[in-house]
């Protein structure tokens, strides 16, 4: 609560504390801009998903006793590909192995880090490709896109959980690429891991919560 | 020590040297504002452009053969758009925010200054996409600014086919472009503020825009979220928004969409959205009023709390916008309760202003005069949104002129004053070049006389009924023929409000290309902005160092002090106290 501290502060007051400050309030001395622009972009993401997860929820509730009712359109239950256990098994690995990396980059082992951020890669992929199948399956079955409002928002949902993963791997893909050509510092390539492991393990718990919705509705 | 990204810089600047990055592919903040600036003045234009359209229409009514019911619900429809979202909330925070958050905190940049350049970009791209859907078969998008479902993509709405979706993606592409803008401005606020500048003693203005731009963080995702998904609805099918029903005797694909849902997501974007363009301007205003008026502001700190709860406010009163929606009765008072406590707190921002001017040593230079006439307005636009917070109140004006006459008033015309008191303001330093006093004194009073002569009479002629986005009202007998008068009226006065723009412009060409050379410091105000090694500033705005600071921006004609302000970089020992036997003066100006 130092911002609330700090809106205490009495400005004119040439006497006060505040005519002493001179490096004054910067709330900035433990985290890294990048690091503050991350925490921001995860609190947009996820009033972003919130925002989806109310409209899901209230998409669902269809009044069917109302005079404009017609039969159809009402909230019909999806059943879900169990392949999404397998892909959700895939996203905590990555996580792990995600943590692992950024442990090892940090006591500085180029050869683990390498190893961790090529491994990491793969699996993303891997859960990328096992959404995609999941989407095949569901396709398969006569689940379109159009079929039913859960198997729209299924679609819609994954879709964009696996864009912001897409997002994600950029950024790791080229951390990867300074490690192997020795291109950074490996400081700068410790941080950019370091980062990527927040951002990871959020879409983690965002596909979970995400998966929990899908399965109970 | 604090973290400054771009600290001080003793050495020589890499300077960009090529026109190019410069000025094009320039990440430079300044270069960024005014190519923010400039592109939504020139898309604004074109919404100022529709608004006689359609006044033209509604004065002069079957006397102009090109205008079919069809352009006017276009017309509507962009204009709305264009100034709530590219013209007003670009200008403020890519424009005012880009320029002013940096030079103000003395900062030499934008913390990632590639980021802000490719808002820039994005940006520019939303307003290419929306000004194509002008060229598109069918054309624009004519189904109002709010776009409801199911009218907006249902045959018959002019622009049903490929306006919509332009407009979708564009509005998508824009909401990308302020995250990676705001993502910026929150964090250089937060982080690369100059030595003593604690958040206490930052101007105003980069107060309203940070909290603005914390609110648009938030608020922006609720309109991509309904883009995304109505673009779905239109192009996959899906029924996320479409109900089952009858289209042109036929029944169309959807079933159990909810165009409600749509409604609570657009306006959980759309009220916030209404703070997101006045936040910034009520920063921008207090420092033009303190600066003109030679007195701190009133409350500062209240001011500052004021604005930190009206954001947080402003996401629990969404639903003031749908109280004919046939909403739970409960509901709508739970809504008419937050509205009206918001205006607690806005209600006291206005005391304030009233209360900096007092015995003020007033000068009335042309941004005075915006600004002073921005609280005329605004106090204006605000009492009627007290009626119309109320829900019985509410039922009867819902749609008709009267709201176009409130919502003209508070978001319209009184941002745009305090646009313009802020171009003039600081025009100044951004150009180097001062502007034509005469010409801002009469581009200054046919707009604010003439946005009351078109406002005004509209709060007449909607609590007589007359309801709003009509093409033309036939012949009802609950409209006199004095209302058509008067609605001839409003359309004489537009016109001549809109070509008394021309006059700014005239101001701006002509000062940019034989103003007199400006004084750095025209107004002797006391931010950072004016107190820059070169004027405009140049590439790292500060020279070596980083300037420091030492208080706060609204220290004027403090007693015992001889010059009638102090600059909040000049150190305490170097400032000048009046002598024993000094007789007092006020200085001239
Ligand atoms: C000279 C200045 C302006 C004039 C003459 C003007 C005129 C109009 C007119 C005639 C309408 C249509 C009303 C109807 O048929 O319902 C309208 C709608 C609107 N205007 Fe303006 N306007 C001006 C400036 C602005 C500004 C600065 C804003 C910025 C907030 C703005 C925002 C809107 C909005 C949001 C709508 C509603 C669009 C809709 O119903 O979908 N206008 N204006
Ligand atoms: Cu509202």
């Amino acid at each position: 609560m130092r911002f609330l501290k700090a809106i205490l502060n009495k400005p004119w007051d040439h006497q006060g504390e505040a005519a002493s400050a001179i490096a004054g309030d910067m709330m900035s001395v433990s985290t890294s801009p990048q690091q503050l622009a991350l925490n921001l972009f995860l609190a947009v993401a996820s009033v972003l998903f919130a925002l989806f997860g109310v409209a899901y929820l209230m998409r669902m509730e269809v009044d069917t006793s109302s005079p404009f009712f017609c039969g159809a359109g009402y909230w019909e239950v999806l059943q879900e590909p169990d392949l999404l256990w397998l892909n959700t098994g895939i996203l905590v690995l990555t996580s792990g192995v995600i943590e692992f990396t950024k442990r090892e980059s940090r006591a500085n082992r180029s050869l683990a880090t390498k190893i961790g951020l090529s491994v990491g890669a793969l699996l993303t992929l891997a859960f990328l490709y096992g959404q995609s199948a999941a989407w095949g399956i569901l396709h398969e079955n006569g689940h379109l896109v159009d079929s039913t409002a859960a198997s729209s928002f299924f679609y819609l949902l994954t879709g964009l959980h696996a864009l912001h993963l897409i997002g994600g791997l950029w950024v790791w893909l080229s951390a990867t690429m300074s490690a192997f050509l020795d291109r950074d510092e490996p400081n700068k390539v410790s941080e950019t891991v370091r980062l990527c492991a927040i951002y990871w393990h959020y879409l983690l718990l965002l596909w979970v919560g995400l998966f929990a919705l899908f399965l109970n509705t | 020590m604090a973290y400054v990204p771009i600290a001080d810089r003793p050495d020589e600047m890499h300077d960009p040297q090529s026109f190019i990055t410069k000025y094009i592919w320039s990440q430079d903040h300044k270069v960024i504002a005014i190519q923010y600036g400039g592109t939504a003045i020139a898309i604004g234009v074109v919404a100022l452009v529709l608004s006689v359209l359609m006044r033209l229409q509604l004065g002069f009514p079957d006397t102009f053969a090109f205008i079919d019911p069809t352009d006017y619900y276009q017309y509507v429809t962009m204009h709305g758009m264009i100034m709530v979202v590219y013209l007003l909330t670009a200008l403020f925070l890519g424009g005012f925010g880009n320029y002013l958050i940096p030079l103000q905190i003395g900062a030499r940049d934008m913390v990632f200054p590639f980021l802000n350049m490719l808002s820039y970009w994005f940006y520019l791209l939303s307003v290419i996409i929306l000004a194509a859907s002008f060229f598109v078969a069918g054309g624009p998008t004519g189904a109002g600014w709010t776009l409801y479902p199911p009218q907006a993509i249902t045959e018959g709405t002019p622009g049903a086919e490929g306006g919509i979706l332009l407009m979708l993606l564009s509005l998508a592409v824009f909401v990308v472009a302020f995250t990676m803008g705001g993502l910026n401005y929150v964090t250089t606020v937060l982080q690369a503020r100059t030595h003593g500048m604690t958040l206490m003693r930052m101007p105003l203005s980069v107060w309203g825009i940070f909290v603005a731009t914390i609110l648009g963080l938030f608020a922006f995702p609720a309109l991509f979220v309904s883009a995304v998904m109505m673009a779905f609805d239109h192009l996959l099918g899906t029924s996320f928004f479409m109900p089952a029903m009858i289209s042109l005797g036929e029944s169309v694909e959807h079933a159990g969409g909810s165009p409600i849902l749509f409604q609570h997501l657009f306006w959980f974007f759309g009220h916030p959205e209404v703070y997101i363009v006045a936040l910034p301007a009520f920063g921008l205003v207090s420092d033009v009023l303190s600066t003109h008026a030679r007195r701190n502001i009133f409350g500062y700190r209240m001011m500052v709390w004021a604005i930190v709860a009206i954001g947080g406010l402003s996401f629990i009163v969404w639903a003031h916008h749908m109280y004919v929606s046939g909403m739970n009765p409960y509901f709508g008072f739970f809504f008419a309760f937050t509205t009206l406590i918001i205006a607690v707190p806005t209600a006291i921002k206005v005391y304030n202003w009233v209360l900096t001017l007092w015995k003020g040593n007033i000068r009335m230079t042309v941004p005075m005069l915006f600004a002073m006439g921005f609280i005329f307005t605004f106090i204006h636009g605000g009492l009627t949104g007290l009626f119309l917070g109320n829900v019985t109140v509410d039922l009867p004006l819902s749609d008709t002129y009267f709201v176009v006459a409130h919502f003209h008033m508070v978001m319209g015309v009184s941002p745009v004053l305090v646009l313009f008191a802020a171009i003039y303001h600081w025009f100044p330093k951004i150009s180097g070049r001062m502007f034509d006093e005469k010409l801002g004194k009469i581009h200054f009073w046919g707009t604010f006389l003439g946005t009351y002569a078109i406002y005004l009479p509209m709060h007449y002629i909607g609590a007589l009924g007359v309801p709003r986005r009509y093409f033309a009202l036939g012949t009802t007998d609950f409209i006199p023929e004095s209302a058509f008068e008067l609605n001839a009226a409003i359309t004489v006065a537009a016109l001549i409000v809109a070509a008394i723009q021309v006059v700014f412009f005239i101001n701006v060409f002509k000062s940019l290309w034989k103003g007199e050379k400006a004084d750095p410091n025209p107004w002797e105000a006391t931010s950072l902005e004016w107190h820059t090694p070169h004027t405009p500033p140049h590439h790292g705005n500060w020279g070596p160092n980083l300037p420091v600071v030492y208080r706060w921006a609204y220290e004027y004609a403090t007693p015992g002090v001889k010059d009638d302000f102090v600059p909040q970089s000049v150190p305490p020992g170097d400032v000048v106290m009046k002598k024993k036997g000094d007789v007092f003066k006020e200085s001239e100006h």
